[in-house]
């Protein structure tokens, strides 16, 4: 008997049973839904925080002032360019943000006050116009360079650099635009704008304070030394282990690609399991339903249908169900994922969690459906027939 | 004897088993049938009629005893084997139609040749052609549900037809028609026997039963009597429908 057969007899046994076939796809369509939803949560959670990181540029090192009588004066940062081993830049960085405005068009936009160093530390380029230069960062000089995202936001297709623009009320020239480098972030890096941290300070009065550097080291493995040696320096300056917080990026990319394989593992087990029990409801549903069918099969070996025919008939349904269920709850997975993205927390479809979860509710399908035709198949017709 | 037979059983016993109680259908019984025989078999409800019947028709294995269908004995194949013969030598009738009611009368027709793997546009062809000779023509794309049990029955047949078989063996095919349909049943029997079919029935009718030309009455599982039926009792199916008010050729339901 050709496939196209056994698909046309499947086809009409899925037909004549709707309810049943229904109710076998819907454990199915939730089980392969919820882990891919489920898992694509993980997923995107672990990329933003890992894009975030990565942000930040490769080998860098992030100290935070934990306390109040913590300051990082440029006097320490220069002694830190000497004193720590395998280090590039040591920038001071001030976070602050604010209302930009140019012309009748206006932002709020996270700043911050670096240096020229930020450029090669954060690893960005230059779209257009220049860098922060040393001047700048001596003289208190109000000009910024602006996120690409900024650039585009505000600045409308008019080339900002050489613009004038107010941040908080104060004058500033607009020097260099940055290219985009992660352009499908809203909030990312690409929406901030980079001042002389001196300018930062005078234009935050008393509050405008150091607290935190970036380092940025040759490479990997001087980076997590220099970590390491920081941790000593500010132990030693302060007496207490929490007064700096001294994070590298690539130790900490690790820790949360560590964090995060357990916790998409844990979403992955418990989609698992719904999945599991998906496939029990199929099991048991493609159960009854050869039960039901015992007469059936009885008329198709009546009239001459070989076991092998038989069992290729229910496998092929079994097959249908679960793969139509399956494709079902990958939309539908892929469906929620973007919903979740939507309102909640981002999320990131994984091809493998996709491919897992359908090929194993079409094991499962499969296997529920053949195993009890096979026992029918196996009866005599006159006790299939009674 | 042996090869002379189309069907021949010899001793056969059946044996059910309810839990520890044995209840013997058949205890010992040997009948030959000649290739182009018309049998009837005859005798009370529970004689055993239809567990013999099933046993010549290969849906199910004797207890004891030898069988051997067309010189073959059928104890020895395998199941497989056993699946072919059902598909190709034998057409079998049920008592109860037996039609898958999911699909068309059309379709139930076709399935034996499905099985054989019959290509499509001649599987359809003969099965039109089964279902028009037993006057089905306007019900082809109608489910059994749709059909009356005479109706239902007569696709059954026409299931039995399509397949081409050397046997045809039927459990009370005509239990279920009104006399008119009957006799058209009985035409067709007596049509494909005289074309070389072998057909055995089962039947209470002793009017059916004198349409064959031997009748083998079964009492209590056993063999109580093998008659001919002499020539000039034997009934012509196509005679008495000529007889019969309101013959119209292929008659629909009425
Ligand atoms: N599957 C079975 N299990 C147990 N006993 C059975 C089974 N099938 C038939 N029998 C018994 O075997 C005997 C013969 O049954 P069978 O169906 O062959 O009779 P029959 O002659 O066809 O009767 P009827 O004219 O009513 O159809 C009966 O006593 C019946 O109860
Ligand atoms: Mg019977």
């Amino acid at each position: 008997m050709t496939f196209l057969l056994s698909l046309k007899l499947a086809w009409r046994g899925i037909l004549a049973n709707k309810l049943r076939s229904f109710l076998a796809m819907l454990g199915v369509i939730i089980g392969v839904a919820s882990v891919i939803a489920l898992v694509s949560v993980g997923q995107g959670a672990r990329l933003s925080i890992q894009r975030h990181l990565e942000s930040l540029g490769s080998n860098v090192i992030e100290v935070h002032s934990q306390g109040w009588d913590v300051r990082f004066t440029p006097e320490l940062i220069e002694d830190l360019k000497t004193r720590v081993a395998g280090v590039k830049y040591v920038m001071p960085v001030i976070g602050l943000g604010g209302n930009l405005k140019w012309r009748n068009n206006f932002i709020d936009t996270p700043a911050q006050g670096v240096t020229q160093d930020f450029l090669e530390i954060r690893e960005f380029k230059l779209a257009g116009g220049r860098n922060l230069s040393e001047v700048d960062v001596r003289e208190r000089r109000r000009v910024l360079v602006i996120g690409a995202a900024v650039a585009e936001q505000l600045f409308r297709g008019v080339n900002p650099v050489g613009e004038e623009v107010y941040f908080n009320n104060q004058r500033f020239t607009v020097v260099g635009v940055l290219a985009a480098k992660m352009p499908d972030q809203e909030y990312g890096i690409d929406r901030t704008i980079y001042l002389p941290y001196t300018t930062a300070q005078r234009l935050m009065g008393g509050a405008g304070r150091i607290d935190t550097i970036n380092i940025k080291a040759a490479g990997a493995k001087e980076a997590s030394q220099a970590a390491l040696q920081l941790r000593r320096i500010f132990f030693k300056m302060y007496r207490r282990p929490d007064a700096a917080y001294v994070m590298s990026r690539d130790d900490m990319l690790k820790q949360v690609a560590e964090m995060n394989r357990t916790m998409t593992l844990m979403l992955a087990a418990i989609a698992g399991i719904s999945l599991l029990v998906g496939g029990i409801g199929i099991m048991n549903i493609m159960l009854v339903s050869v039960t039901e069918r015992t007469r059936e099969i009885g008329i198709r070996k009546a009239v001459g249908a070989q076991n092998i025919q038989i069992l290729s008939q229910f496998l092929i349904e079994a097959a249908i169900i679960s793969g139509a269920g399956g494709i079902i709850g990958i939309l539908v997975g892929s469906g929620a994922s973007l919903l979740i993205r939507r309102f909640g927390p981002p999320t990131a479809l994984s091809l493998f969690s996709i491919l897992v979860a359908f090929g194993f509710a079409l094991l499962v399908g499969a296997a529920s459906g053949v195993w009890p035709a096979a026992k029918a198949a196996a009866l005599e017709p006159t006790d299939a027939l009674r | 004897m042996s090869a002379a037979f189309m069907l021949e059983v010899e001793e056969v016993t059946k044996i059910y088993r309810l839990g520890r109680i044995k209840v013997p259908a058949l205890r010992g019984v040997t009948l030959g049938i000649r290739p182009g025989e018309m049998v009837a078999v005859m005798g009370p409800s529970g004689s055993g009629k239809s567990t013999l019947m099933n046993i010549l028709g290969c849906l199910d294995r004797p207890s004891g005893g030898v069988y051997r269908l067309d010189g073959e004995e059928v104890g020895k194949k395998s199941d497989r084997e056993l699946a072919s013969i059902r598909n190709r030598k034998i057409g079998f009738i049920f008592q109860n139609f037996n039609l898958l009611p999911q699909l068309t009368a059309l379709e139930n027709v076709e399935l034996p040749l499905i099985y054989r793997g019959v290509p499509a546009r001649e599987r359809r062809r003969r099965a039109e052609e089964a279902l028009v000779r037993l006057g089905l023509k306007e019900r082809l794309r109608h489910s059994p549900r749709e059909l009356s049990g005479g109706q239902q029955q007569r696709v059954a047949i026409a299931r039995a037809l399509a397949a081409q078989p050397e046997v045809i063996l039927a459990d009370e095919p005509t239990g279920n028609l009104d006399s008119r349909a009957g006799e058209e049943i009985l035409a067709v029997f007596q049509e494909l026997n005289a074309e070389g079919i072998t057909v055995v029935m089962v039947t209470h009718d002793p009017n059916v039963a004198r349409h064959s030309e031997r009748i083998v009455r079964l009492a209590d599982g056993r063999i109580v009597s093998d008659e001919r039926v002499l020539p000039e009792e034997r009934l012509s199916a196509q005679e008495l429908l000529a007889k019969l008010p309101g013959a119209e050729e292929g008659g629909e339901e009425k």
